[in-house]
């Protein structure tokens, strides 16, 4: 009955106020639809957030490509080895890895706003009940202390601080050559075959 | 005039002699902090390499055809005198006791890693164990490096970790320093496939210590425990604390904690009532000997003492998967002799086990 009148009004209106009344309703249509789609404007931020993701994957890949060629120049590392060779193989690796990125600097990997997501995947990990799990078993880790710097070996003397299990789960992936330290406030990407440090965050734990 | 003079002279030679005094203090000091570092981390003179092994503790396992027969030295690699002397006494102890390989929950090779550490922490003092054949299965601790992985004598194959199977248990070596997705998924992927009766995990960080310097590791805990009761694991064995510590057991697993085979922490043991038996002045390793449904095991100190040892009965799941204890008894395979020995052994543990 309503469509009826209504549909009886539209023909009776001139052309201008139909094309008005038109656009109104369009527009009421696109704020309508806007209200609607509230909740989707987060999802748009999440994909902002995956993309810096995506940047520091995009980076971690290189890196693995770039570890890779280096290894290619060396004899492989068979599953069981002397003691001589393991140590001669990280200190070549290292070096080959060295020469290839000589003027690595801190966020080549960890770039601004990709540390920025980090931080805030780290303090979402540390909320709630995990919070005083995590911070606990870091305390009881052996705390590690020294001065990171991009391009360096991680002292063969110092110890590794746990990465407690419950932050590696909401960190982005790495490749099997790459892994998280915890050092002092600072998450260190490590290349744990040739024992160097990739780059880092400094204050990244809260 | 002149007795001023004499004080003056007094004056200055009380002050000369409280000099060398001070500088004769200091140097006893330093001198006396020199020992004791040098003490607990010196290179074994190569002559008591040589020397013949301390007479063995009265062992008392049943020691049966076909059983699964192994030692366990954690925090042992820093080729201090006190790991060369408590390796003597495994050597010792594998004469009564034929063990065939050796578990390794981490800390296996301290400080640097120099061609040369290898040898003086790990190789050198192990030499008569791994010349009579015997394996070592070493998983990485804190001060391991990732490395170490690919070193022939730890048989780990090129994995941060791995399973093996000996006999009727199943092993699992752990890397407790990075425990991350992938590692958790291969975990429960091969605990589920594992059709072994006796499941073993081994690796570094404790999920329960009563050790006062790091204690559990609640956020491993969190995340293994539940695989552990899911899968039925039986045994757990850790280090990093360096004391030894059997944990009651814990949602039906039996926990150790052993990270004093070269490392040690005196009097770092806190009472609590999740501790079963504990001991913290001295160094010391396990044995263990499993048959059919039964876990022996003894932990002898540096000096040749049997500071603990007991039978664990293999628990039972229901069909609804929950635990049960099993009614310890001695096994009818052993021989009457040992089943005395073992029932006089075991007497004050059973009631521990089946708690």
């Amino acid at each position: 009955m309503t469509g009826f009148r209504s549909g009886i009004r539209a023909r009776r209106l001139r052309p201008r106020q139909a094309c008005a009344g038109g656009a109104c309703l369009a527009v009421l249509l696109v704020v309508g639809e806007a209200i609607r789609a509230a909740p989707a404007g987060q999802s748009v931020r999440t994909n902002r957030d995956a993309l810096k993701i995506e940047k520091f994957r995009q980076g971690v890949v290189a890196y693995d490509r770039l570890h890779k060629s280096a290894a290619a120049q060396l004899p492989p590392l068979k599953p069981k080895e002397s003691r001589a060779r393991i140590v001669e193989y990280q200190s070549a690796l290292a070096a080959k890895i060295r020469a290839v990125r000589p003027h690595a600097r801190r966020g080549n990997l960890f770039t601004p706003a990709v540390a920025r997501e980090f931080k805030r995947l780290i303090c979402l990990s540390m909320q709630g009940r995990e919070a005083a799990r995590i911070r606990t078993s870091l305390k009881r880790g052996e705390s590690v202390q020294f001065r990171v710097a991009v391009n360096r070996s991680y002292p063969p003397s110092v110890p590794f601080e746990t990465t407690p299990p419950s932050l590696l789960q909401n960190l982005p992936e790495l490749s099997p050559e790459l892994e998280y330290r915890i050092v002092g406030q600072a998450l260190v990407l490590r290349d744990a075959t040739a024992n160097l440090i990739v780059d880092y965050i400094p204050n990244a734990i809260p | 005039m002149q007795s001023r003079e004499s004080a003056r002279s007094r004056t200055k030679r009380l002050r000369l002699e409280s000099a060398a005094l001070a500088a004769g203090l200091l140097l006893v000091f330093w001198t006396a902090r020199g020992f004791r570092m040098r003490g607990s981390d010196s290179p074994e003179p190569r002559s008591s390499l040589g020397a013949p092994p301390p007479p063995a503790p009265a062992l008392t396992f049943p020691i049966i055809k076909n059983s699964v027969r192994f030692a366990v030295i954690g925090d042992s690699g820093t080729g201090g005198t006190m790991q060369y002397e408590m390796a003597r006494e495994m050597v010792a102890c594998h004469r009564k006791f034929p063990f065939d390989f050796v578990l390794m929950p981490g800390d296996n090779i301290y400080g640097r890693k120099r061609p040369q550490g290898f040898d003086r922490k790990f190789a050198l003092p192990y030499q008569p164990l791994l010349d009579d054949g015997v394996k070592f299965y070493a998983s990485l601790g804190n001060h391991d490096r990732t490395n170490e992985q690919y070193y022939n004598l730890f048989n780990m194959n090129g994995r941060r970790y791995y399973t093996f199977r000996k006999g009727n248990a199943r092993l699992f070596a752990l890397d407790s320093n990075y425990m991350d997705p992938q590692q958790l998924e291969w975990l429960e992927k091969q605990l589920g496939q594992a059709s072994e009766p006796s499941k073993i995990c081994f690796f570094h960080h404790p999920l329960y210590s009563d050790g006062r310097t790091h204690g559990p590791d609640l956020d491993l805990r969190a995340q293994l425990q539940p695989l552990f009761e899911r899968y039925h694991v039986n045994v757990v064995l850790s280090g990093h604390d360096h004391v030894y510590e059997r944990i009651n057991p814990q949602h039906g697993v039996y926990y150790f904690v052993l990270g004093n085979s070269g490392q040690l922490r005196r009097h770092n043991l806190r009472s609590s009532p999740e501790m079963a038996a504990g001991f913290d002045t001295d160094r010391d390793f396990m044995m263990v000997e499993i048959f059919e449904d039964y876990l022996y095991f003894e932990t002898v100190s540096r000096p040749g003492q049997i500071v603990d040892h007991g039978t664990l009965p293999r628990q039972k799941s229901n069909s609804r998967g929950q635990r049960s204890p099993v009614r310890a008894r001695i096994h009818s395979a052993a021989s009457e002799e040992n089943r005395r020995q073992i029932a006089d052994a075991v007497c004050g543990v059973i009631s521990d086990c089946c708690a």
